[in-house]
């Protein structure tokens, strides 16, 4: 008894169901823990330096006091938090530590972490029965203000800006090869228009309910081409913005049973899925008989089977998140520049493609819907 | 507990809303902090520091503004030359130091810029 409890103590972090948080904001709010810590934001928040309020600087005349004080709402946010007690709070907590963090410190500025406060903030705000569309709000600022910041610089319009970066920050050899063989800006200019079009498309389908699966989509699909060619993931920007995304994601109320036929890739399937299932959310139904389909199971909005079931069940799963951020977190310490991005463009497009068959499946419901709309009206 | 929604509701649009005031107000002012701009501009810059005629090493101009010294900012350099400007008008005023930082924004050619004593 004493043991099950203990056990159940230490899986708690692992755990992202029966608090008053939604699973997948949870979810996300834990990562960006981890992500928080592990990128040293700990270790940069300071007395007083540079402030944004100049007035923070009278607080110097007691040395380490705003330091402990923001490291001590760090500390008290992060621990209650991932020990899945009072989470909203807990997420504000957090949120205050970052914003005091950045306000008593100029040279900590930084966008990547920015974000991750106005997301910890914002989660605090959103109850469990609502849909977190905060989150899409904000995720929706950041594009259009990306996209407007853009648009107002003449060198993202002649292209100069692309070319420079590609050129001359990045050395890139496949931009460099093609502007040497015809010294034209017309690649840097497509690119800048297309990063600006992406944006402008990803911020509106962002505020529109009927359009958010085109957005998440077009989001994977923008950073993973972005990260492609220039090897950048702006500080941990890019992260951040696939993190946030985890949010977005329904995950089941109900336990989920989940019919098998047995084979051995479906036996290994199941093992791993019990592995990652740190909440207890899918039971298992073994079948003998070669009959029916090899994977099933029903939800609580549709029947599921296959390639989606399997993708449904891992995006339902905290375990499968840790293990992603383990798998990247792995190649940035362990590697270094090239081999480090091979692992990392393996990694971010297994993840693409692991994930396609839901927009896949949506595009299928919509021709399905509109096939039917028109059968009635023939 | 309906109000309470409605209160954390209205918390979380006026936070939208000023981070929207934010974006606009940053039209008119060069630093472009709070703003969403990152990768607006690209510079290459290095800040050269020197105190009664010894000029400071990179690891010492870093140290002392606790940011990196030599090297690409993403953002706007107006960020960079706020920060070094509020140093120098504050904590570094006494010193009197001789602060430049050459930059190169988009490979327009280069620049320098001086803290205004």
């Amino acid at each position: 008894m004493a043991t099950n409890k203990i056990i159940s103590f230490l899986t708690l972090p692992f755990k992202v169901y029966g608090t008053s948080m939604r699973p997948g904001v949870l979810m996300m709010c834990k990562i960006f823990v981890v992500l928080l810590i592990a990128h040293g934001f700990f270790g940069s928040i300071t007395d007083s330096f540079i402030p944004f309020i100049s007035s923070l600087d009278n607080l110097n005349q007691y040395p380490n006091l705003l330091e402990y004080f923001i490291k001590a709402l760090f500390i008290l946010g992060s621990t209650s938090l991932i020990l899945n007690y009072k989470v909203r709070a807990s997420a504000i907590l957090i949120a205050c530590s970052i914003f005091l963090g950045i306000l008593a410190s100029k040279p900590i500025f930084r966008n990547h972490l920015f974000i991750i406060g106005c997301v910890f903030f914002l989660s605090g705000l959103t109850s469990k029965e609502d849909t977190p569309w905060l989150l899409f709000f904000q995720l929706g600022l950041v594009y259009f203000g990306a996209l407007l910041n853009k648009m107002t610089q003449i060198e993202w319009w002649t292209g100069q800006f692309m070319h420079n970066w590609l050129s001359v920050a990045l050395e890139n050899p496949v931009y460099n090869s093609w502007y040497e063989s015809t010294s034209s800006l017309i690649l840097a200019k497509l690119m800048s228009y297309s990063a600006m079009l992406a944006e402008l498309l990803i911020g509106f389908c962002l505020f529109v309910p009927k359009f958010r699966l085109y957005a998440i989509t077009m989001i994977l699909v923008f950073h993973t081409i972005l990260f492609s060619f220039t090897g950048e993931t702006f500080g941990y920007f890019m992260e951040d913005i696939l993190i946030i995304l985890i949010a977005f994601r329904e995950w089941p109320e109900q336990p989920i049973q989940i019919d098998y036929r047995m084979s051995n890739f479906n036996n290994g399937l199941v093992n791993l899925i019990k592995l990652l299932d740190f909440d207890r959310r899918f039971t298992f139904n073994k079948r003998f008989k070669a009959v029916g389909r090899g994977l099933s199971a029903t939800n609580d909005f549709k029947f599921l089977h296959g390639k989606s079931l399997i993708v449904h069940t891992l995006l339902s799963t905290s375990g499968f998140y840790i293990l992603i951020l383990c798998l990247e977190m792995g190649i940035r310490y362990l590697f270094n520049d090239f081999l480090k991005y091979i692992f990392l463009l393996g990694l971010f497009w297994i993840l693409l493609l692991l994930l396609s068959p839901i927009f896949f499946d949506y595009l299928k419901k919509v021709r399905q819907k509109k096939l039917a709309v028109n059968h009635e009206f023939e | 507990m309906k109000n309470q929604k409605i209160v954390y509701l209205c918390i979380g649009v006026l936070f939208l809303l000023l981070q929207l005031g934010s974006v606009v107000y940053a039209r008119f002012i060069p630093e472009k902090f709070f703003c969403w701009a990152p990768y607006d501009e690209h510079t290459y810059y290095k800040i050269q520091v020197s105190l009664n005629g010894k000029a400071l090493s990179t690891d010492e101009v870093k140290s002392r503004y606790n940011y990196l010294s030599d090297g690409w900012e993403p953002r706007s350099i107006d960020n960079v030359f706020s920060l070094v400007q509020q140093y120098e008008a504050t904590y570094g005023k006494a010193e009197n130091a001789n602060v430049e930082i050459l930059y190169n924004t988009n490979g327009n050619g280069w620049n320098i810029w001086r803290p205004i004593k």
